[in-house]
């Protein structure tokens, strides 16, 4: 477990973090979502051991994790600018980490580069940024690590490599004790893989909440019912979260399981109502706008 | 990918394993094997195809001496070669620092910190150690021992240099280390390094040069030579004068770097990458110590430059201006803002208020260094220079500037070795020097002066003093049997240098000499004998009279290792151009009657073919041709020699204090001597009596 306890960081007098607690169980996908500038590769930098807190601690399975071999072992990060050495390939990057990393497993490391298609005797400098990625994120699987922190790392991969990516995980999570964390600014990505979410606004968590659980309480319906009296006690039955109107058809964020929400809409007999797709999106905005920011805006929406 | 097949999964090894040190130290090296091959390509040419160059041809003895030359020398342009391979072995083992995603990629791994810091340091170190070692074994084994130039002498001469050259660049590369982990940038690492490196001998170096500039009583003790010490560049230069103080020096510098750099880089905050300092607070220290004396160098130059007018005011403005210019060029060089210059005001008016107070205590000499005349009570002992006596019995050469390598120079020898107890007429003697810095008229003559204070402290001044104050010290101190004794020049003068002199006769120009070979025991006597005829002298008596005689001793020698074994170190010895013999030199004359050195003619006028002469200051020239311009003559009649020897009397150079009349130099060249064959010249300085009769034969034979 990633116990981070009211961490905070400064550069220069700029806050990048400020007193920032979360938690991250062992075997979820833990995905730290946030816009540009909210402090997502610094938390992750100091979850890896590379930046020390201004304030606050980080413990890895209970231990404090900067300058700390014994916890830092742990854990491989995968940085978003990736560090190849100048005249690398990938077999001899794999070489390096077999030394930092004792559990690197190369045997594994060179398959995976041959199902990748990813030359393992040809310069890293002549790879595309996809392709770096690529190796980056091996390199990062097969240091066979309890955690894995990827900032940033699906950006730049190709909807196949992505796909291939999320399979390894889940493979990872399942064979091992593994825990990925994945920070990026794209929600979308994050939504199919990611158990547990994190946002992160200014330097700080703003919401932190099981997957499942937010999608399993809260539903998006579209109805039309017909009569005003009847729309005003469905409204009043109901936890809204949201309600926009377009003419007669009314799109409600309300809290509650699916079951529940239809069966109150039924009751009311409506012309037309149906549950629709709820994106991770639409989640947060709802929930944080709750909180008193407007995210959306974060996100180009008003 | 394909994950349809499920890849076999080596079993991870439970448990921590520490990360071997020498796998990182190997991983390291093999990514900067580009520079073990360039280093090792150096290394290859210039020892064992450099010394194969030097050994071509000549006789094994000649070849020897050769290959130990080459190959023991420490220092010198192995400058270039150390200090290159120390930049590329420090930079490029610490570049890592300056960007962000290789600090962040070596950072979190899961390794100590001092290992991180080790393993580059110790492959840094030998990447240029084990190629210069294997180039100079093949060199020394295998090169000379093919050439027959091996021997005992040479191996240990080149593990000698060896041992020494890598303490060397060991000091240099921790140095620059240290300034790679201070730095977040290459460039400024670099700059740092220069820095680091160079600083304390240019700083060294210019504050002697502004004391030279508006210090007219300053000395440069030892000339610089420690400044080297400032800087383990230039501190390899006591590898060959002082071995051992080359050495402390060197060791002085590697590991309080080496210490530092290690410190620093434990407490280095990742973040600091691409800063240009990993400490920010130190810019404005590091801004103001490099811009101050760069302004003052500035300013000397537009001092320099400024000939006329008032050069301290354009000195201070010059200082000014740039040291202005070069803290915004740092400014610049640490964020390319021009707005910083600004931003960082209260760091800039420091260095110009620095600037300005320094500039200002070296012109206008604030802190009173030229009218500094301590209470006599505290002082201990003192002595003048060398210069102040042993003119009197001799022609010495260049006493100022002599100074073998390594060694103080002479004039600082003597002025030590010469310290005395009763020093009334030379105390006196500066306290005229330093009234007369008020204005006064007449000759002047720059003497140095040492002070040995009671606390211990040494002070050493140069004083233009005054003739008169010359001659009346010279009565005074002359008197003084304990100052005859440390100051009067034979007790100075090491006998064994020599093995042969030659008489000349000193009144009348045209003597060939006589000389013959002596042996040690026939110079020491010679010696004993000078020493204790002028010993009965007052200096002033001395200065005064006319000698009959002059003694040229020297070092006949058929081979150069003779001659240089002979003359190790420096002594007064080595720039006597001749002894004056006096008439009461009862003892010498005795000494050289019975080596049959009295029997020549001691010189004939009809010997001299031709003579030049010039006057020596551009008064005299007014006066003598109504010109500055001219001031020479060629004279190559007997008529006109005769003319002008009657014109002027010989007396002892450059100086003959306080009698204020008109000197010039001449030039005797004389016509081949029948029974040796050779041509000769006599050289004179002397006092003109018939300026008319001069002004005459300056008209008929003026020369420009």
């Amino acid at each position: 477990m990633i116990e981070i306890n009211s961490v905070k960081k400064n550069f220069g007098g700029i806050e990048a973090v400020k007193e920032l607690s979360a938690v991250i169980r062992e075997g979820q996908v833990y995905g730290l979502v946030g816009t540009n500038g909210a402090g997502k590769s610094t938390m992750l930098r100091m979850l890896a051991g590379v930046l020390a807190p201004d304030g606050g601690d980080i413990l890895i399975d209970g231990e404090s994790v900067f300058e700390n071999p014994h916890a830092k072992e742990k854990i491989c990060f995968i940085a978003d600018t990736g560090y190849f050495f100048p005249n690398a390939t990938p077999e001899t990057m794999g070489e390096y980490f077999s030394v930092v990393y004792p559990a690197f497993d190369r045997a594994r490391y060179r398959k995976m580069l041959e199902n990748a298609e990813l030359p393992a005797g040809r310069k890293i400098r002549t790879f595309s940024k996809g392709m770096k990625r690529q190796v980056s994120v091996l390199l990062g699987v097969c240091a066979n690590t309890k955690y894995l922190l990827c900032d940033e790392t699906f950006d730049g991969l190709d909807p196949v490599m992505r796909q291939a990516v999320k399979s390894v995980f889940a493979s990872e999570m399942i064979d091992r004790e593994f825990t990925p964390i994945i920070a990026s600014h794209n929600m979308r990505e994050l939504e199919d893989i990611c158990d547990h979410i994190g946002l992160m606004h200014g330097g700080r968590i703003l919401f932190s909440e099981n997957l499942e659980d937010m999608k399993f309480h809260m539903q998006k319906v579209q109805c039309v019912i017909g009569d005003k009296a009847r729309e005003k006690e469905l409204m009043k039955e109901l936890d809204v979260i949201r309600a926009t109107r377009q003419g007669s058809l009314l799109t409600l964020l309300v809290r509650g399981t699916n079951v529940e929400v239809l069966e109150a809409v039924e009751e009311k007999g409506p012309v037309f109502a149906e549950a629709l797709p709820l994106t991770l999106e639409e989640i947060f905005i709802s929930e944080t706008s709750l909180a008193g920011y407007e995210v959306g805006r974060l996100f180009g929406k008003e | 990918m394909r994950t349809e097949e499920k890849i076999k999964r080596t079993p991870a090894k439970p448990g921590t394993r520490k990360i071997p040190f020498g796998k990182l130290l190997l991983m390291d090296m093999k990514e900067r094997s580009w520079l073990l091959a360039l280093i090792g390509a150096v290394a290859l040419v210039t020892y064992p195809i450099g010394t194969l160059l030097v050994l071509e041809g000549g006789s094994i003895q000649n070849r020897q001496n050769a290959a130990m030359q080459f190959l023991g020398l420490t220092g010198g342009y192995y400058y270039i070669f150390l200090l290159t391979a120390a930049v590329l072995a420090g930079v490029s083992g610490y570049m890592y620092l300056e960007r962000q995603d290789q600090a962040d990629f070596f950072m979190s791994f899961a390794v100590r910190r001092e290992k991180y810091f080790f393993a580059p340091y110790l492959s840094g170190w030998l990447i240029p150690v084990i190629p210069y070692v294997v180039s100079m074994l093949l060199a020394v084994f295998a090169v000379c021992g093919l050439r027959g130039a091996l021997n005992g002498a040479l191996i240990a001469a080149a593990f000698r240099a060896m041992g020494l050259n890598i303490l060397g660049f060991t000091a240099i590369y921790s140095v620059i280390v240290l300034a790679m982990v201070l730095t977040g940038r290459m460039l400024i690492g670099v700059l740092l390094s220069v820095f680091f490196l160079f600083y304390g001998t240019c700083a060294t170096l210019l504050t002697s040069l502004l004391k030279d500039c508006f210090f007219d009583t300053w000395y440069d003790v030892s000339r610089g030579i420690d400044a080297t010490a400032w800087s383990p560049v230039t501190a390899m230069y006591w590898f060959e004068a002082s071995p051992l103080k080359g050495i402390l020096i060197e060791l002085a510098w590697a590991v309080p770097a080496l210490a530092a750099a290690v410190f620093i880089y434990m407490k280095r905050p990742a973040e600091t990458a691409e800063n240009a300092f990993t400490f920010p607070k130190t810019a404005p220290l590091l801004k103001t110590i490099i811009s101050v004396p760069v302004g003052l160098a500035g300013g000397l130059l537009v001092w320099a430059i400024a000939d006329n007018g008032n050069r301290a005011a354009w000195f201070i403005a010059g200082s000014l201006i740039a040291a202005f210019i070069i803290n915004g060029v740092i400014e610049f060089i640490i964020a390319p803002d021009i707005k910083n210059i600004a931003r960082h005001w209260i760091s800039g008016a420091m260095v110009l208020a620095g600037t300005l107070g320094i500039a200002m205590i070296f012109a206008y000499d604030l802190t009173g260094y030229d009218r500094w005349y301590p209470e006599k009570s505290e002082v201990r002992a003192m002595s003048v220079s060398e210069e102040f006596t042993a003119s009197a019995f001799g022609e010495f050469a260049g006493l100022h500037y002599f100074g073998t390598y390594g060694s103080k120079p002479l004039e600082e020898v003597l002025l030590e070795q010469s310290l005395a107890e009763n020093f009334d007429g030379i105390y006196e003697m500066a306290g005229s020097a330093v009234a007369a810095q008020d204005g006064a008229d007449g000759r002047f003559t720059t003497l140095a002066f040492l002070y040995e204070m009671k606390n211990g402290r040494k002070v050493y001044r140069y004083y233009a003093v005054p003739d008169g104050a010359i001659r009346s010290a010279m009565q005074k101190m002359g008197s003084e049997p304990e100052f005859r004794r440390l100051s009067y020049p034979f007790g100075l003068i090491d006998p064994d240098r020599f093995n042969a002199v030659t008489v000349e006769g000193w009144r009348v120009p045209g003597d060939y000499g006589q000389s013959v070979d002596l042996t040690r025991e026939e110079c020491r006597e010679l010696f004993e004998a000078l020493k204790a005829d002028s010993l009965k002298m007052n200096l002033l008596d001395a200065w005064e009279a006319e000698p009959l005689l002059s003694i040229a001793p020297y070092f006949s020698y058929n081979d150069y290792e003779e001659y240089a074994v002979m003359h190790e170190g420096s002594s007064l010895g080595d720039i006597v151009n001749c002894i004056y013999v006096y008439e009461n030199y009862d003892n010498t004359l005795a000494f050289l009657e019975k080596k049959g050195l009295l029997t020549g003619d001691g010189g004939r006028t009809d010997r001299i073919a031709s003579c030049w002469c010039w006057l020596e200051t551009d008064e005299d020239s007014l006066k003598i041709s109504g010109s500055t311009d001219r001031n020479t003559a060629y004279i190559a009649d007997e008529e006109s020699i005769e003319k002008l020897l009657g014109s002027v009397r010989r007396v002892k150079g450059p100086r003959n204090y306080g009698t204020g009349n008109m000197y010039m130099n001449i030039t005797f060249e004389l016509t081949t001597d029948p029974d040796h064959g050779g041509t000769y010249n006599a050289d004179w300085y002397a006092e003109v009596l018939d300026e008319g009769a001069l002004r005459e034969l300056f008209r008929e034979h003026e020369n420009s």
